[in-house]
This record gives structure tokens, C-alpha cells and sequence, in this order.
């Protein structure tokens, strides 16, 4: 018999009980959807994390604590022990730091908790504001945009992370430069520019003051690249010192103290000469004694997190396409069972036994082909959709640059395939009642 | 008429199970070109013997040689040999219910492989032959009894077999319109030298035959 017309007769003989076949079909594009979807977004979610990660030079970069015991990723270093021994980050640290092997600078960073909020002019809406105080921090951040500020500046000029500009609907990254933002503080705070109360002021004017806010404006001077801290402002180390540093009047005079040369610096963020060289450094610094947070590490998390939520999902979606599977199976056997006769006169007019079980095998892969395409392309528009969602969710949690792009056409080819497969494997048990039972 | 034996079996047996024997020991000859009725009782074993002859069935024992030679091995030869040069005609008419006439008679076309284009054309002369031109895309399921048989005859020559078998083909019908098929299936052994084997209770339909067999309780007698 020609190809075609094993193709033509196995579409008649499907299309002979139209209900039962839509039905199956139904089935068949329900579960290759789920699977494209399911399995897309696995594999999406997970290329659009680690590669959130190795934007810009983030893989290259260690972040160093004070506290020995941190050393793991998201998922290692979220119980810390009290390491009492641990030093203080200091310029001396930061300075030893600088003179390890492979290491192309070390940046002491300070979060600035003072600052509680932040608003763009002109625009209403507030965010809340992860500032951190950073010197030399043109070696560790490249930029898109505008200059990094000087280290000693003690005007407030800022680097806004470029997540930032998405949330805003800003594309043009030199467009943010120059325009300014106003920093709300958190009550009570006495750094630089807050009115503070006079030493002999009222209690009642002490508690006002403990109460308000202090407004202070910044200028932007540069945006960074996208990387995997999009969601932070960076301040100027001196300028974050000043705000750091709580202010006291007293009958002779205001006092100020130093925050930093007291506590210390936050963290210290390290570059190395090459991706190679931070497993080697990350050793040397925890040999200092201190605590080292690769990005490597964190992927490395992530790739065997997803790697079993990939996995899950994947057999979700393929015990719902064997379920349908079955659905094939159901139909097929129906479908023999009522045909009886006319595999008997095809049989009496000449057909073989391979060539009844071929026509079976074909009903399957036309079922297969059509749930499988249809199903392929339900869950192809449905990972967009789920996407866009999830990239606004993330988007609102401040991790902008994180786009998950749409589903591959490998993995819907891939899919498909094993969607089409095992609608064709479904039909070797009534291919072979056909060919066995009934033609004898 | 030839003078080559088209069917020749030796001892044929058929048994459904221990003790249901259907067929004991069946030995016969038909000549090429040959006109044999094959008649008895109902139970006989008629139906069965000759589809073994048809190859729709296997023996339990015995031997069959058809065309002067023995059985080809394997289903793929056995089906070839089924779809080129035996045509079978059936009692209930055996059509596709849901092909239109013309779809019927294409089924032995299609296995072969002729082409579309082909196929249509001998279809369609083979059913005007029959005297069903004017019915060519009706479904089979909405002919008469007589037409019906009229496609399934014009479907068991389609390949122009050299061996027509028809199990009771005027059984169903009533004797104007058996009277109508038999004259169908004469022509087609005359003018296409077409040996034929026909089964039948009738003796009216059985005089018609170069020979009859007589057969009884699953025995050859005569």
C-alpha cells in the first residue's frame, strides 16, 4: 500500500468516531501542554537565574564578612553561628585583602540602614531604599551610564543599580544621570543634615524629634550595568560615613560618633583577576579568618534546587501524558473491537497483518502529531504568559533585570516528540490484538 | 478450459479444539477455468473448506496446493498471493459500511498499491460492469441486499483473480435477484476464463456448474 493512502485510511477510520477521537485528542494536547509548560519553565527559570547571576563580572566577585562561619550560599549561610572571634573589617583588613594572589581590588562596602526610603523626582512612587556606602567602587562595578563618584566626596551624589531604571521606564540609562532623589530617614535619625534637638531643648521637643523624618536630596552621577544587585544605591563611603554617624548636642558643643571606625565595615566586596582564581581566594580569605560568599557557590545551590524542582515537574507532566496514553490505548482497542469485520475484509482482500497494525500505529501518530502540536503550542503561549507574570512579580521584589525568555524550540520539539512517542507506543498492545486476534 | 490444476488439497482437516473437527480429510481437484458448485447440508463444512481455499483460514492438517504449487511461508506472501489471484465473494456481502461503492471496490487496489488515479478508473468500470455505475459514491450501507453482493463481486475481481470463490452468494437474496448474481458470476468465468467455486444449498444454482461436490458431515462424497 502507498504511504498515503495508509495516512488517508487510518484518518477515515479515526474520523468514523469523531467524539471518541476529539476526546482523546483533547487529552493528549492537555498533557503535552502541561509537560511544554511545566518543563519550559523549569529549564527558563533556571537559565534566567544563573545567568542573573553571571551578568556583568558578578561571577569574578567574593563577598567577605567579618564572621568565619559564613561561607555558604543563599541556602548554606542562612543560620549563623555568633563568631566571637571574628575581626572587625577594617582598612587594615581591606588592605591585606588587596595583597592576596589574584586579587584585583577589595572594596569595603557599609550598609546605610539610616536611609529608609527614596523617591525620583517628579515621580510619586517610593522604593524602599538598600543603600550602601562603597569606596573605589569603580573597579568593582562597571557602569552603564555616567561616572562613579569620588571616594572622598562628602556631597550626596549616587550610583542607582539598574534595576531601578525598569521600574521607573527609563531605557535610556544617560537619561537617569543628573536627576535627583530624595532620601527619607528613618525616625530619629541624627546624621548629616538632620535638625537635631539642643541639648537643654523640652522632652516634648525630644520626642517630636524622635518621631520625624529627615528628608535629604541626592544626585544621580552614574547607573550601573545590569547585574545581579540591581535593586542597590551606592553612596559614597565618606558621605555614608556622615549619615552613618549619630550627632549629639551637648552643653559644650555637638558630638559626633564614628560608626564606622567603630563597628566597622559592613562587608568587603573582592574582585578577582579571573572566574578561575575565586575558589583559591575564596581559601586564602577564609584562611584570614574571615567569612567568603562566592556567586558560584549560590548558582551552584540553585542549579541542584532547580534541578530537582525540574525534575518533579517534568514527572507530573509525563505520569498526565501516560495517563492519556492510556486514553489512546482505550480508543484504539474500541476501535478494533467495533472494526471487527472490516479488518477482516481488508484481511480478505489482501492486507497482511504488518500492514493492519501499521494503520493502528498511524491512527496513533496522527492523534500524537495533532494533541502533541496543539498542546505544544498551548503550553508555548502559556510559559509566555506564566513569565511575563513571574517577571513582574521579581520585578516588584526589585530584581529587574531578571527576564525569563520565552520557551526553546528545542525543549518544544523535545516535548512534542515525546508527546507523539508515546501516543505511538500506546498503540503496540491494539495494533497487535488487530493484527494477532482478529485476523488470526 | 486449462488443463493446470488451480486448487488441489490431500487430506484436509479442520478441528476447533480437541474433538470439534469440522473438516475430515478433504481431497479435491479443481481445474483451471473450471465451474465448481460445492454443496450440502448446512454444517457440512463447506463454509470452512473453502476458506481454506481462500487462504482465510489455515488447515490443521493436510495439504494445499493452489496453482500448481505449494503455499508461499510467511503472512506477507500469503496476503500477496490472496490480494492477486483469489477473489472472494461472501454470503453477507462483507462491504465497509462508512466507504462509499466505489471506495469498496478500490479496498485490493489500495493494498496492491495502483495508484489513486488508477484504481478509481478500474473501479468505476468494474461497477458499471455490475450494473452499478449510476451508484458509484453511495455509501454501501445504503444499497439493497442485491447491490450489495453486485460490489462485493465487483470487488473480488478487481485484481482480475485467476481463482473467484463465492460462499453462498445468493443466499441472503431472493431468486430474481440470486437469479441476477449468478448471471453476473457465469459471465465473469466465461468471458474472463476465470476459474470459479461456488458454495450453495440451492441444486438450481449448483446445475449451473461444470461439477459439483457433494459434501456431508465434514466429508468429500461425491
Amino acid at each position: 500500500m502507498r504511504p498515503l493512502d495508509y495516512v488517508r485510511t487510518a484518518f477515515r477510520d479515526i474520523i468514523t468516531q469523531p467524539v471518541r477521537c476529539v476526546l482523546t485528542v483533547a487529552a493528549i494536547t492537555l498533557s503535552s501542554a502541561l509537560l511544554v509548560t511545566l518543563v519550559s519553565i523549569g529549564i527558563t527559570t533556571r537559565e534566567a537565574v544563573v545567568g542573573h547571576f553571571e551578568q556583568g563580572d558578578t561571577l569574578s566577585t567574593i563577598m567577605v564578612s567579618a564572621n568565619s562561619s559564613v561561607g555558604g550560599g543563599f541556602f548554606g549561610s542562612s543560620i549563623q553561628a555568633t563568631d566571637t572571634s571574628a575581626e572587625k573589617l577594617t582598612d587594615e583588613t581591606v588592605s591585606r585583602l588587596e595583597k592576596l594572589r589574584g586579587v584585583t581590588s577589595a572594596t569595603p562596602q557599609v550598609s546605610i540602614w539610616e536611609l529608609r526610603s527614596f523617591a525620583f523626582d517628579g515621580n510619586p512612587t517610593s522604593y524602599v531604599s538598600n543603600t550602601i556606602a562603597t569606596s573605589n567602587a569603580g573597579t568593582a562595578k562597571p557602569l552603564a551610564a555616567g561616572t562613579w563618584f569620588d571616594n572622598a566626596d562628602k556631597t550626596p551624589n549616587i550610583v542607582l543599580g539598574n534595576g531601578y531604571l525598569k521600574a521607573l521606564g527609563i531605557k535610556d540609562a544617560q537619561s537617569a544621570v543628573g536627576r535627583t532623589v530624595a532620601f527619607t530617614s528613618v525616625q530619629g535619625y541624627r546624621g548629616t543634615t538632620a535638625q537635631i534637638p539642643a541639648w537643654n531643648a523640652s522632652s516634648q521637643a525630644k520626642a517630636t524629634f524622635d518621631r520625624s523624618r529627615t528628608t535629604i536630596a541626592a544626585t544621580i552621577v552614574g547607573v550601573t550595568r545590569p547585574s545581579a544587585n540591581d535593586n542597590q544605591v551606592y553612596v559614597p563611603l565618606e558621605w555614608g560615613r556622615a549619615v552613618q554617624s549619630p550627632r549629639v548636642s551637648t552643653p559644650t558643643g555637638e558630638t559626633m560618633t564614628d560608626s564606622i571606625a567603630k563597628n566597622g565595615y559592613s562587608n568587603v566586596l573582592v574582585t578577582a583577576a579571573s572566574q578561575d582564581a575565586v575558589p583559591g581566594i575564596a581559601k586564602d580569605i577564609e584562611g584570614l579568618g574571615l567569612g567568603a560568599i562566592t556567586y558560584q557557590k549560590q548558582i551552584d545551590q540553585i542549579n541542584q534546587l532547580s534541578t530537582v524542582v525540574w525534575i518533579i515537574l517534568g514527572s507530573v507532566a509525563l505520569i498526565s501524558l501516560i495517563s492519556a496514553s492510556l486514553g489512546i490505548v482505550n480508543t484504539l482497542l474500541m476501535s478494533v473491537s467495533e472494526q471487527k469485520q472490516v479488518i477482516q475484509i481488508w484481511r480478505a482482500c489482501g492486507a497482511s497483518k504488518r500492514m493492519i497494525s501499521r494503520l493502528y500505529f498511524i491512527q496513533a501518530f496522527i492523534i500524537g502529531v495533532v494533541g502533541a502540536v496543539a498542546g505544544g503550542l498551548i503550553g508555548y503561549f502559556a510559559c509566555r504568559l506564566i513569565n511575563a507574570r513571574i517577571e513582574t512579580v521579581l520585578s516588584s521584589q526589585g530584581l529587574e533585570s531578571l527576564q525569563l525568555p520565552p520557551p526553546s524550540l528545542a525543549v518544544l520539539a523535545a516535548c512534542m516528540a515525546l508527546s507523539v512517542l508515546i501516543a505511538v507506543t500506546a498503540a503496540f498492545y491494539p495494533a497487535r490484538v488487530a493484527a494477532k486476534k482478529i485476523t488470526g | 478450459m486449462g488443463t493446470q490444476a488451480v486448487v488441489s488439497t490431500k487430506n484436509i482437516v479442520k478441528s476447533y479444539g480437541k474433538g470439534n473437527a469440522v473438516l475430515h480429510g478433504a481431497d479435491m481437484t479443481v481445474q483451471t477455468g473450471e465451474f465448481v458448485a460445492i454443496t450440502g447440508p448446512s454444517g457440512s463444512g463447506k463454509s470452512t473448506l473453502v476458506r481454506i481455499l481462500g487462504l482465510l483460514d489455515q488447515p490443521s492438517g493436510g495439504t494445499l496446493e493452489l496453482f500448481g504449487t505449494g503455499l508461499p511461508k510467511g503472512d506477507r506472501a500469503l496476503s500477496r498471493l490472496r490480494n492477486e489471484a483469489i477473489g472472494f465473494v461472501f454470503q453477507d456481502y462483507r462491504l465497509v459500511p462508512h466507504y462509499s461503492v466505489l471506495e469498496n471496490v478500490c479496498v485490493p487496489l489500495k493494498i496492491n498499491g495502483i495508484s489513486p488515479r488508477k484504481r478509481k478508473k478500474r473501479a468505476s468500470e468494474l461497477l458499471k460492469l455490475v450494473g452499478l455505475g449510476d451508484v458509484l459514491e453511495r455509501k454501501a450501507s445504503d444499497l439493497s441486499g442485491g447491490q450489495q453482493q453486485r460490489a462485493g463481486i465487483a470487488r473480488a475481481i478487481a485484481m482480475q483473480p485467476k481463482l473467484l470463490i463465492a460462499d453462498e452468494p445468493t443466499g441472503n437474496l431472493d431468486s430474481e435477484t440470486g437469479e441476477k448474481i449468478l448471471k453476473i458470476l457465469t459471465t465473469i468465468h466465461k468471458s474472463l476464463g476465470t476459474t470459479l467455486i461456488v458454495v450453495t444449498h440451492s441444486e438450481t444454482v449448483a446445475k449451473r456448474a461444470d461439477r459439483i461436490i457433494r459434501m456431508q458431515d465434514g466429508r468429500l462424497i461425491g
